[in-house]
């Protein structure tokens, strides 16, 4: 459906000034458009997963264009405001699939098997980790939004560096930190399973 | 939880996480707030499981989507079927779709997205390149609509090399000689400057043909051209084995030749001891990584008798125990694969082809390189030499005033002839064969007893005994061309300008006789032989012989439309150089203009980047100095885009831009400038190559601007040593550091010392650039001033 499009070019270029309220403004433009490509996604054949990292680069083609010239920076910038919408589109769709499978149930969180190679997460394990990053935000918002775009957006070091303007190292050191932190606030969260230090509710 | 206390937990968590135990244990002793202990505790708990947990989470949202349904098109081709997975994604096997060849491939589709699809596409035809029987061929890629890079690359059956070698029970003689392949092919891309950097047994099949077994390469240079940083981050979310990294790969430097050297190394200890290098406590990446950054392999002979590694031993060679296999490697294979396991760089094999020819040694019963220090050190550095005088010989003029190219001329000439005839690789590989057993048939070791040995001497000597040898090859003309070519040009890399024209001249009066009967290679042959005796005319400070050189090779392009684009591009370039020498910036100017049109339609970088640099030179030239410092850095940032940059060339670039921002009055970034191209020159060649002496003189040259006057002298007095001994007294580059040796002393009121050289230098200059240039003014008013410093003292 045409909607009036929003100019994304100015956005980001607000964006790369630094403006107040340019990543407000951007956030919803690339959350709509990246909840209707993983729509389009879940709905065509053989293709149960989302692959977080096409999405956001076939979000960022049709929405900034190949032909648009943009610095390693704002591209950087633009991936960050991607990594998180794309964060919200699986949450809330995991969120609304749980919540409609088990009418709002606990969570439980199976730690070792989301260890197996490359099966996409479930939907607790997804909503887990974004309750836990929440938490993290709170006590430091630079190292969440660190995995935001490490994890969701599936950026590099140096682009989510370039997005954070910090050096590549602190955001190396900020992101071995920051999944130590959650890896054990997962643990230990009610329902976790990550060791005997976490009793398992029933 | 306070602000306070959660950055003390960083800190600290931070401080001891990498740290041993013990001093792990002392560090949180020290700290007394016993919560942040806790919790340092905690995360450092969580430390490892947290990234592989993460590592997998991040991995499994990025997940492809279901494999492509056969019949999907993906650019010209068509899916056929599921292959498997690979390391970097997934491959499928296809067909041509719009019939243009009937011709099966293999279809890898990456798992990660590319950062950059210029860069990627870019690489992508460099790679595309690549030519050789052992290396399997890329014929196309792009990008898919959801942003995962593809590549079609040829179809090879085979088996893993390993496999292949265990399959089939094969011998340690069997395998060395498999494994030598796999060094030729890797040789033959590290000429055209590729690196592979993911060398592993999945990406060397073997298959049976009626020749024997035959080695393919997999995905030559792939990894670079993904450019995943996860390659080289620790406990990134790469699905790749670190299991083949080069201990500067994991400490994420970049890769290059001798990374694959190394990686070489990995897959010949696996071939021959069917075990890794390294005793591991376990396959968890980190354990992997400490071990190859921090511990000595096992001693090959030691690892096949230990009954405990973490490694079984299906794929050793065929011994009847242990023992006799371990007596097997002792001695020489030790030697060897512990050189190319080295952990620093310089210290392995200098060259896939290095490694080879050791184990070819080896197997005819000559002692190895590997094993007495002298030999090893002699060959490695006749090797280095040797590349100089095959692939790199034309590096390119640019003394401090002069000369600007940087023309690899020959190394890039190969690399645009991929469709040349097999007799081009035979005349090379004889050519390469006869100068190393030259060489060494001169190894100190055997030949020079107690005396003292001198490599310049020996090198010499080396050369000389080929020309002798050359001359018994009168019935094969061209073999004989192409040897005496190569001998004139390493003599021209040794800075051996007389001896280096006989056999030049002798090379081109040959390849003109076969061009007179009709053979059209020969002609373009002659071509480049004129432009390498032009090049060496350049050297000489002959600069109308050197023009008429370059005049004659442009005609031969001109009737030759096939010829090469990068080779006429050359040509002009280097006629331009020798009419911006002698002051002709016009000419110089709309020559370059026409080589950079003709590397930007074959859309040569490399090409282009040396045009640019020379467009520097002569925008410095013409007092352009902004104009020049920006054709500099772009020259740069071209070389930077590269896969495997030519270090000497990107610090030529340095080099001069260091000039004009001597000149512009900016001294502080050109001691940044110098000193980079310091740091890329001088470790890499020997001490009297004009490279190095032309950095050491634009070094100088800054030192007299700083008012450094003592340091200067100290500098540049060198320079001009050997120049007077490579060049001659008459030769402008002598002048020159003349002239600036001559300044520094005047500045320091020794006006005895001064005279003579401002003298000498004004002599030379303004005979080759003429009385008014602006290189040559600044002399004669040094004479002025020095003239009356001396009336003044009366």
């Amino acid at each position: 459906m045409p909607t009036p499009t929003p100019d994304v070019t100015q956005m980001l270029d607000a964006l790369g000034r630094g403006e107040d309220g340019a990543v407000d403004r951007l956030f919803p433009v690339v959350y709509d458009e990246l909840r209707r490509l993983a729509q389009r996604v879940r709905q065509g054949p053989a293709m149960e997963t989302l692959n977080t990292t096409a999405l956001v680069h076939e979000a960022y083609l049709r929405l900034v264009g190949p032909e648009h010239e943009m610095s390693f920076e704002s591209r950087a910038h633009f991936l960050a405001v991607t990594a998180k919408a794309m964060r919200h589109v699986l949450v809330d769709y995991a969120r609304r699939r749980g919540a409609a499978k088990r009418g709002g149930g606990a969570l439980r969180v199976d730690l070792t098997a989301a260890l197996g190679a490359y099966a996409p997460p479930d939907d607790a394990t997804l909503i887990a980790v974004d309750d836990a990053l929440l938490r993290l935000g709170r006590l430091d918002a630079r190292k969440a939004r660190v995995v935001e775009c490490r994890v969701f957006g599936g950026l590099t070091l140096d682009e989510t560096a370039a997005a954070l303007d910090v050096s590549a190292a602190t955001v190396k050191r900020d992101w071995r930190m920051a999944q130590a932190w959650l890896w054990r606030e997962l643990a230990d969260a009610p329902g976790g399973d990550g060791g005997a230090t976490a009793p398992a509710l029933p | 939880m306070t602000d306070a206390r959660w950055l003390r937990i960083e800190q600290l968590f931070e401080a001891v996480a990498d740290l041993p135990p013990a001093a792990r244990e002392a560090a949180l002793a020290e700290e007394p707030d016993a919560a942040v202990v806790a919790e340092v505790r905690a995360l450092l708990a969580a430390d490892t499981s947290a990234g592989a947990f993460f590592g997998a989470l991040a991995a499994g949202l990025a997940h492809e989507p279901a494999a492509l349904d056969a019949g999907a098109h993906v650019g010209a081709y068509r899916v056929e079927a599921f292959v498997g997975e690979g390391g970097m994604g997934s491959v499928y096997r296809a067909v041509r779709a719009d019939g243009a060849f009937d011709r099966t491939v293999a279809l890898k589709v990456m798992r990660v997205g590319t950062g950059d699809v210029r860069r990627f596409l870019a690489e992508r035809s460099v790679l595309a390149r690549l030519d050789h029987p052992a290396i399997a061929r890329l014929y196309d890629g792009g990008v898919l609509p959801d942003g995962r890079p593809y590549f079609a690359m040829e179809w090879v059956e085979g088996r893993p090399l390993t496999d292949y070698a265990a399959e089939r029970g094969l011998g340690v003689e069997a395998r060395l000689e498999l494994f030598r392949q796999v060094c030729d092919a890797v040789q033959y891309a590290h000429g055209r400057l590729i690196v592979h950097r993911d060398l592993k047994p999945s990406n060397v099949l073997v298959a049976d043909t009626p020749d024997g077994p035959r080695v393919s390469l997999l995905d030559f240079g792939i990894a670079r051209a993904l450019d995943a940083d996860a390659l080289t981050e620790p406990g990134g979310t790469a699905p790749l084995t670190p299991a083949y990294a080069a201990p500067e790969q994991l400490r994420g430097e970049p890769a290059s030749t001798s990374t694959d050297v190394y990686a070489l190394g990995v897959l010949l200890y696996e071939l021959l001891t069917g075990r890794r290098p390294y005793r591991v406590a376990s396959r968890a990446r980190a354990a992997v990584e400490r071990a190859i950054l921090e511990t000595q392999p096992t001693r090959p002979s030691t690892a096949v008798t230990q009954a405990d590694s973490a490694e079984s031993v299906p794929t050793a060679p065929a011994a009847p125990d242990a023992a006799r296999l371990a007596r097997r490697l002792a001695g020489d294979l030790d030697a060897v694969l512990l050189k190319a396991l080295e952990k620093e760089p310089a210290r392995r094999y200098g060259s896939a082809e290095a490694l080879s020819r050791d184990l070819e040694r080896h197997l005819r019963g000559l002692p190895v390189r590997a094993r007495p220090p002298s030999a090893a050190y002699l060959a490695g550095r006749f090797v280095r030499r040797h590349h100089v005088g095959v692939t790199a010989t034309l590096l390119g003029a640019a003394l401090v005033i002069g000369w600007a190219a940087t023309a690899t001329v020959q190394g890039r000439r190969l690399a645009e002839e991929r469709d040349r005839a097999r007799l081009e690789t035979i005349k090379a590989e004889r050519v390469t064969a006869f100068l190393t057993d030259l060489f060494q048939a001169s190894d100190p070791a055997l030949a020079l007893g107690g005396r003292a040995y001198d490599p310049d001497l020996t090198a010499r000597d080396v050369l000389d005994r080929g020309l002798a040898r050359a001359a018994l090859l009168r019935d094969q003309p061209a073999v004989q061309a192409e040897m005496l070519a190569t001998i004139s040009q390493t003599y021209t890399a040794l800075g051996a300008y007389d001896a280096a024209l006989a056999p030049g001249e002798q090379a081109l009066a040959l390849r003109e006789a076969l061009a007179r009967d009709g053979d059209t290679r020969a002609s373009l042959e002659a071509a480049t032989s004129l432009r390498a005796l032009g090049w060496l005319h350049i050297l000489r400070g002959e600069n109308g012989h050197a023009a008429g050189r370059f005049r004659e090779a442009l005609a031969i392009y001109d009737a030759h439309p096939e010829a090469p684009a990068a080779d006429r591009a050359e040509g002009l370039l280097l006629l331009g150089e020798v009419m911006a020498t002698v002051a002709r910036h016009d000419d110089a100017l709309r020559l370059y203009r026409q080589a950079l049109a003709l590397h930007r339609e074959a859309g040569d970088v490399a090409g282009e980047a040396v045009t640019r640099h020379d467009l520097g030179s002569l925008h410095h030239h013409l007092g352009r100095f902004d104009a020049s410092i920006a054709f500099f850095q772009q020259a740069i940032a071209l070389y930077r885009r590269q896969p495997s940059p030519d270090p000497v060339a990107v610090g030529a670039s340095h080099t001069l831009m260091g000039l004009v921002l001597r000149e512009v009055g900016r001294l502080d970034d050109a001691e940044a400038a110098l000193t980079t191209a310091r740091e890329l020159i001088e470790p890499r060649l020997p001490s009297e190559h004009f490279r190095v002496l032309q950095v050491r003189m634009a070094w100088g040259t800054l030192l007299v601007a700083q008012r450094r006057f003592p340091e200067a002298v100290a500098t540049i007095e060198p320079v001009l040593n050997a120049r007077r001994k490579v060049l001659g007294r008459t030769h402008w580059a002598t002048a020159e550091a003349e002239a600036w040796l001559g300044a520094a002393y005047l500045e320091m009121g020794r006006l005895d010392d001064a005279e003579p050289l401002l003298q000498s230098a004004y002599r030379v200059l303004a005979g080759v650039r003429g009385p008014d240039d602006r290189y040559v003014v600044p002399i004669a008013e040094a004479l002025d001033r020095l003239r009356a410093a001396r009336q003044a003292r009366r």
